[in-house]
């Protein structure tokens, strides 16, 4: 890991991660300045670098004069920024989070994804996210790995995974058996699902895709049927790997894990 | 509270960075001002200040009767006199640590730094120990200042009296170890904080009833018996360390010292492997 042994660097090894739990971890009559100042020393740093690095993170997550409240007192989503907090203390240059918006309101929510972006982006440090939300890994997100038991399954771009796919998602308002089979008796490749139909492209390109178009406007007027929805399709994350628990069939826990590695670090 | 997360930047780190050493000491000496509730809120004061002023008071009494009467201050029935507090002390202080780290769950927060399980567990033990240990040693430091400072010539006083920083040190360290093993392991095994404290004052109180029991029946004498009761041992120790005559017998002393630190060492070395197997296997 960052070349370094994982048994025998151990020490060096946990001074470059920093880890944020799932669950609670926050005594609750000690108060964020003094909780994240603790853990940082015992990450090795000094008293005084200690104080002013939990200082400076907790700012950073958006705690100021609340940081010398008792944690008791905190709000769910202080309480994650605080988790946040003392992962980032000592500079690590992994960080390890663990569900970081559980218990978030959707606003907190997407304040919690954006700071773990721009953690991500601009300070250089690569973020290792574990969540059951695939939507959000989705934005959050450039590479998805699957870990299971310790050794990884999958790593795939998330770029890669939700670009466009060639087919295109249809629904029809009226007959949509008749549609089909205009289309059908036309070559278009067309399978059904549970909305509408999906027209299998033979290529890729705009061209094909525009004449797919046609096909199916002109379909629709043969059939009287109205136009609800024609999309490109693209695939989704949890499409994914609502085929991948198919595929490993038994496979115990699937953690949706994702890292983003900015170059430097790679 | 304002519900925007800031973009203040964020800036690296590049300064010192120390040995897991310092991160034990760091730990070591969180340890010691949270038994004392330093830095956490009243309440948490209320424990160790009620029992450090009620240890504290006999002592100023002994001093100032000395004073007056000339009557010689004795140090070996001090201990015996408030060991109920250090009992008290020791059983509510040990799980704020142990208890508290596993209730709140912090342990893995620490155990994902530069702590291994043995550094965690030893640094919080050696808080405990030193809590303890200081907790015993004020009020027979305050007897021992206390006789020199009120006599008539402090100097000669002082060249008799000081020899008696020895046995003072010796059943400071005696005492610390065995209340703060024993309580460190049982509030170790028990992640509920209150449930640890009872637990604890319960063995002392049952290991008094059972030695009582069994020196009242045939099964043993009441020598042998008396082995069993730590608070006892302990109590023979101070007596013997100090050897002072005594003003009213309590017990016999049936054994040497050597015996009664022995007793103390087997709880101790119990103990001992109760922490550091719990260390092992603690979830974290």
């Amino acid at each position: 890991m960052f070349g370094h042994d994982v048994v025998k660097d151990r020490t060096l090894i946990r001074r470059l991660v920093g880890y944020m739990p799932e669950h609670d971890c926050l005594p609750p009559d000690a108060s964020a300045a003094e909780f994240v100042m603790h853990l940082g020393q015992l990450s090795g740093l000094p008293r005084t670098a200690a104080r002013e690095r939990a200082a400076e993170v907790l700012r950073h997550v958006g705690l100021f004069e609340e940081r010398y409240r008792p944690m008791g007192t905190y709000s769910t989503g202080m309480q994650q920024r605080v988790k946040l907090a003392q992962a980032l203390v000592h500079d690590p240059r992994l960080l390890v989070l663990d569900e970081p918006t559980n218990g978030l309101d959707p606003a907190g929510r997407d304040e919690m994804l954006a700071l773990v972006r721009r953690t991500g982006r601009e300070f250089g440090i690569s973020v290792l996210v574990s969540s059951h939300l695939l939507g959000e890994l989705e934005r959050t997100c450039t590479s998805i790995v699957a870990i299971e038991r310790g050794a990884l399954q999958h790593q795939i771009a998330v770029d890669a995974l939700t670009s466009e796919i060639p087919q295109l998602a249809v629904e029809v308002d009226g007959d949509v058996d008749a549609v089909i089979n205009t289309l059908t008796q036309a070559d278009w490749r067309v399978t059904r699902d549970r909305t509408g139909f999906v027209l299998m492209l033979p290529a890729g390109d705009r061209e094909v895709a525009a004449r797919a178009a046609d096909a199916v406007r002109d379909a629709c007027v043969a059939a009287g049927a109205g136009l609800l929805r024609l999309e490109r399709g693209r695939t989704r994350l949890d499409a994914l790997f609502a085929s991948d628990a198919e595929v490993n069939g038994a496979a115990t826990e699937l953690g949706a894990a994702v890292v983003r590695t900015p170059e430097r670090v790679a | 509270m304002t519900s925007t997360i800031h973009d203040l930047g964020y800036r690296r780190y590049d300064g010192e960075r120390l040995s897991s050493r310092a991160a034990w000491s760091a730990l070591f000496t969180h340890g010691l001002r949270t038994l004392f509730g330093l830095g956490r809120p009243a309440r948490s004061k209320a424990l160790p200040v009620f029992v450090l002023i009620m240890s504290n008071i006999p002592a100023y009494i002994s001093v100032f009767v000395s004073s007056e009467t000339g009557l010689p201050i004795r140090h070996a029935a001090y201990f015996t006199g408030v060991s109920i507090l250090y009992i008290l002390f020791a059983a509510a202080q040990s799980p704020e640590l142990f208890s508290r780290d596993q209730a709140n769950r912090v342990l893995p927060l620490m155990f994902s730094r530069d702590l291994s399980r043995l550094q965690y567990a030893s640094a919080r033990l050696l808080s405990v120990l030193v809590a303890i240990f200081l907790m015993v040693l004020i009020p027979q430091l305050v007897l021992l200042l206390g006789g020199i400072g009120m006599a008539a010539d402090t100097m000669t006083a002082f060249q008799e009296r000081w020899a008696t920083i020895g046995p003072i040190l010796a059943v400071s360290l005696l005492a610390s170890a065995l209340l703060g093993t024993v309580t460190s392991a049982i509030a170790f095994w028990t992640p509920r904080r209150h449930l640890a404290t009872a637990t604890a004052v319960g063995l002392f109180i049952v290991l008094g009833a059972a030695t009582t029991a069994l020196g009242s029946t045939s099964v043993l004498d009441t020598k042998t018996a008396q082995l069993f009761n730590p608070i006892v041992v302990l109590d023979f120790c101070n007596r013997l360390l100090f050897d002072e005559p005594s003003r009213r017998v309590v017990r016999t002393i049936a054994h040497p010292l050597s015996v009664y630190v022995l007793v103390l060492a087997a709880y101790v070395a119990v103990s001992l492997g109760a922490i550091f197997w719990r260390a092992r296997t603690v979830d974290a």
